[in-house]
C-alpha cells in the first residue's frame, strides 16, 4: 500500500490510556481512545475525521504528532516512522507537521503580541536570522492570513475569536509546513466567522500545497473541506471513502445514523426528521461492547454482531467498511 | 389570531462598565404567542441570551442594567412586580433550559430532587407525591430506568441524560412558556436529534410556548415557528421559519443564511460576510451591520431603521425596504 503520494500513512495505531485505582495507583484497565487505525493522506489532500464526543478523533490528531506516545503502530509521515525519531529529530520534524486546536481563547499565551506568538517559532527553529528579519516573517504571514500589519503588536484579548483563530493559523504557517492537524478548528466560531476561517484554509491548501487532517464532529464542514472521510466509533474507524462515497452512498449504519441526524436547513421538510434515530448513548470506551462496537444501537444488529468483531475490508475501490452486514456475513 | 402570551416593549438592556453603557440589548421589542415556538438567532454578543433572561429578571443588577421598556406575560409588566411574585412565576409559569447540562444541575442533590423541589414549591405537593411525579416526568422524557435515576447524582448522567433531566426539570411544574437557550449546542447530533424530536413532542401535548435560542440555523430549521434575527443588540428581521430560509430580506440575514455549510449542497466554497462581529464596546452607530454590509449606503450609519412590514408578520428593519433607499445618489 505504499504510495510515493501518500505524505502521511497511519498503520494500526492504538493510544491506550491506562486507568489508575487505589493508594498504590495500580492499572485497573484502559481507556482504548484510539484501537488500531490506519489511514493514508495524500500531498495537497484532506482527510476529514468525524465522529462524536469521545469516538478518539482528537487522541489520534495528536498521537501523530506524538503529543501522546502511541501504544503501539506506525505514524509515516514523508517516508519517515515519527516514532523512531530522537528528540532533536523529532523537533526539526515537527516544524513540517503543525495543529490548530478548537479553541482560539485557551490556545494562545495571553501575555505575548501577535509578533511574538507567530514569531517565537521562527526564532526558535532558526528560521530567521535577527529581529528585523523576523518582524518581516511576522508580517507576511498574519496579511496571508487576513489580519494587518498594524495588529502585529496586539495581545491575544484585543481580538475577536474569529481573528484569534486566523492567530492560531498564522502561527501554525510559520514555519512553512506540509502538514496540519485542524482539531474542530471552526467549531467555537460564529457562523459568519466560520465560513471565513474554512474558505482561508481551503484558500491556503490551493496556495502552499498543504495537506490537512481535519477533526470536526460536524459532518457539513467536513463535507465541504475534505477529500477523504473516516468515521469513527470508539476508537475504531468503522467506514472510510472519498467525500462522495461516505455522503452520498454510506454503508456502515453507523455513518447513516450520523447523516441521518444532521440538521438540514430545509423547514419544509420537517415530516422527514420521522426517521431512524438513535436510540440511547455513545458507551463508554473504557468499556466498549464486544464484537462489533456499534452493536448496541444499531437498528440491524444480529447475534453475530454481539460476538465477532467484523473485519475492516475494502467494499469498493478506495471505500472501506467494518460491518457485518456490509461484508454480507448476513 | 392567537393570543399573545409574552409582548417585550421596547426593551433596553444595558451594562454598565467603567462608566459607560454596553447596549447589549438596544431597544428590542417582540412577543411569543400561545403555543408557538419563537426561535431567536444571532452570533455572539447579539443579545440574544440577555434579552431571554431578562424575562425571568436572572440578570445580575449592577452590572446590568434595565434600561427601559415592558415585559408584559398574560398582561403583567414582569420588570414590575415583587421578588414575591417574580418567584411564584420563575420555574412555575416560565422556566428554562440552559445550555451547559453538566453545569446547570446540582453536582451535591440527586436529579430526583432537583425535580421535585420545584414541585413541593409551586404545587404544594408532598416528597412522596412529588417523587411519584418525577419518574412520571423522566419517563416522559424518555429516560430509561427512571425508577433508579431519580436517585442518581448529575455526575453519573451523560451529557444528553443530564438535558433530559433539565428538560423534566424546566417542565416540572407544566410551564406555559419555555426558554430554551442553545439547548442542543454543547450535545453530539445524534443527541442532538433525540433531545429536539422530544422536544417537539412535549411541546404539541403540553401546548407550551416556546423561546427558542441558537446560532444553528439548521436547529431553527427544525424547531422553530417563526424566527427573529438579531444583531448586536437589535432586531434585524422577524418572520415565519418558510419566509427566514425562502425569503430572507435584511443583508444579515441572507449572508447568514448563505454563508452556512450545507450538507445538501456540492458547493466547495463558501460564501462569506466579510469584517467581524462587532465588540460592545465599540458598536457602529446607525445600523451596527453597516460595516460589514455590501448593500450600505450613507444613511446607514445615521440612525437605525425604523421597522418596515414587507408582509404579514414579515418585518425587516433596513433602509433598503425603505423610501429612499440606503441613501445613495437617486
Amino acid at each position: 500500500m505504499t504510495n510515493s503520494e501518500n505524505l502521511l500513512e497511519v498503520r494500526n495505531l492504538k493510544k491506550h490510556f491506562p486507568i489508575k485505582k487505589g493508594a498504590l495507583r495500580r492499572v485497573v484497565g484502559h481507556v482504548k481512545a484510539v484501537d488500531d487505525i490506519s489511514f493514508n493522506i495524500r500531498k495537497g489532500e484532506t482527510l476529514g475525521l468525524v465522529g462524536e464526543s469521545g469516538c478518539g478523533k482528537t487522541t489520534a490528531g495528536r498521537t501523530i504528532l506524538k503529543l501522546h506516545e502511541p501504544t503501539s503502530g506506525e505514524a509515516i509521515f514523508n517516508g519517515e516512522n515519527v516514532y523512531d525519531k530522537s528528540r532533536s529529530e523529532l523537533k526539526s520534524l515537527r516544524t513540517k507537521m503543525q495543529i490548530i486546536f478548537q479553541d482560539p481563547y485557551s490556545s494562545l499565551n495571553p501575555r505575548l503580541p501577535v509578533f511574538e506568538l507567530v514569531g517565537e517559532a521562527l526564532r526558535e527553529h532558526g528560521f530567521v536570522k535577527n529581529n528585523r528579519e523576523m518582524q518581516e516573517k511576522v508580517i507576511e504571514i498574519i496579511e496571508k492570513c487576513g489580519l494587518t500589519r498594524e495588529q502585529a503588536t496586539r495581545y491575544p484579548h484585543q481580538f475577536s475569536g474569529g481573528q484569534r483563530q486566523r492567530i492560531c493559523i498564522a502561527r501554525a504557517l510559520a514555519l512553512n509546513p506540509e502538514f496540519i492537524v485542524c482539531d474542530e478548528a471552526v467549531s467555537a466560531l460564529d457562523v459568519s466567522i466560520q465560513s471565513q476561517i474554512i474558505n482561508l484554509l481551503k484558500d491556503l491548501q490551493d496556495e502552499m500545497g498543504l495537506s490537512y487532517l481535519f477533526i470536526s464532529h460536524d459532518l457539513s464542514v467536513v463535507k465541504l473541506i475534505s477529500d477523504e472521510v473516516g468515521v469513527m466509533y470508539l476508537g475504531r474507524i468503522v467506514e472510510m471513502g472519498s467525500k462522495q462515497q461516505i455522503f452520498s452512498n454510506p454503508r456502515h449504519p453507523y455513518t447513516e445514523v450520523l447523516l441521518a441526524a444532521a440538521p438540514l436547513y430545509d423547514p419544509r421538510n420537517r415530516a422527514r426528521r420521522e426517521r431512524k434515530l438513535l436510540e440511547g448513548d455513545i458507551p463508554s470506551p473504557a468499556n466498549p461492547p464486544s464484537g462489533c462496537r456499534f452493536h448496541t444501537r444499531c437498528i440491524y444488529a444480529q447475534d453475530v454482531c454481539k460476538e465477532h468483531a467484523p473485519e475492516y475490508r475494502e467494499i469498493d475501490t478506495g471505500h472501506f467498511a467494518m460491518c457485518h452486514k456490509v461484508n454480507g456475513v448476513f | 389570531m392567537a393570543n399573545k402570551l409574552l409582548e417585550m416593549k421596547n426593551l433596553k438592556i444595558y451594562f454598565m462598565q467603567d462608566g459607560k453603557a454596553l447596549k447589549a440589548v438596544d431597544d428590542i421589542s417582540y412577543h411569543v404567542d400561545e403555543g408557538e415556538t419563537l426561535g431567536i438567532v444571532g452570533e455572539s454578543g447579539c443579545g440574544k441570551s440577555v434579552s431571554s433572561m431578562a424575562i425571568l429578571r436572572l440578570l445580575e443588577s449592577p452590572p446590568a442594567k434595565y434600561a427601559g421598556g415592558e415585559i408584559l406575560f398574560e398582561g403583567k409588566d414582569l420588570l414590575k412586580i415583587s421578588n414575591d411574585e417574580m418567584r411564584a412565576i420563575r420555574g412555575n409559569e416560565i422556566s428554562v433550559i440552559f445550555q451547559e447540562p453538566m453545569t446547570s444541575l446540582n453536582p451535591i442533590k440527586k436529579v430526583g430532587d432537583q425535580i421535585a423541589e420545584a414541585m413541593i414549591l409551586h404545587q404544594g405537593l408532598n416528597k412522596r407525591e412529588a417523587k411519584v411525579e418525577v419518574i412520571e416526568l423522566l419517563n416522559l422524557v424518555r429516560i430509561p430506568n427512571a425508577e433508579r435515576i431519580v436517585d442518581e447524582y448529575p455526575f453519573t448522567l451523560s451529557g444528553g441524560m443530564c438535558q433530559r433531566c433539565m428538560i423534566a426539570l424546566a417542565l416540572a411544574c407544566k410551564p406555559k412558556l419555555l426558554i430554551a437557550d442553545e439547548p442542543t449546542t454543547a450535545l453530539d447530533v445524534t443527541i442532538q436529534a433525540q433531545v429536539l424530536q422530544l422536544m417537539n413532542e412535549l411541546k404539541s401535548s403540553l401546548n407550551a410556548s416556546i423561546i427558542f435560542i441558537t446560532h444553528d440555523l439548521g436547529v431553527i430549521a427544525e424547531m422553530a415557528d417563526r424566527v427573529m434575527v438579531m444583531y448586536a443588540g437589535k432586531v434585524c428581521e422577524v418572520a415565519s421559519v418558510v419566509d427566514i430560509f425562502e425569503n430572507p430580506k435584511h443583508p444579515y440575514t441572507i449572508g447568514l443564511i448563505r454563508s452556512k455549510p450545507d450538507m445538501a449542497t456540492e458547493a466547495e466554497r463558501l460564501e462569506v460576510i466579510p469584517g467581524n462581529v462587532p465588540d460592545l464596546n465599540d458598536k457602529p452607530g446607525g445600523c451596527p451591520f453597516h460595516p460589514r454590509c455590501e448593500k450600505a449606503g450613507p444613511r446607514c450609519a445615521g440612525e437605525f431603521p425604523p421597522e418596515m412590514m414587507i408582509s404579514e408578520g414579515h418585518r425587516v428593519a433596513c433602509y433598503l425596504y425603505l423610501e429612499g433607499g440606503v441613501g445613495n445618489d437617486e
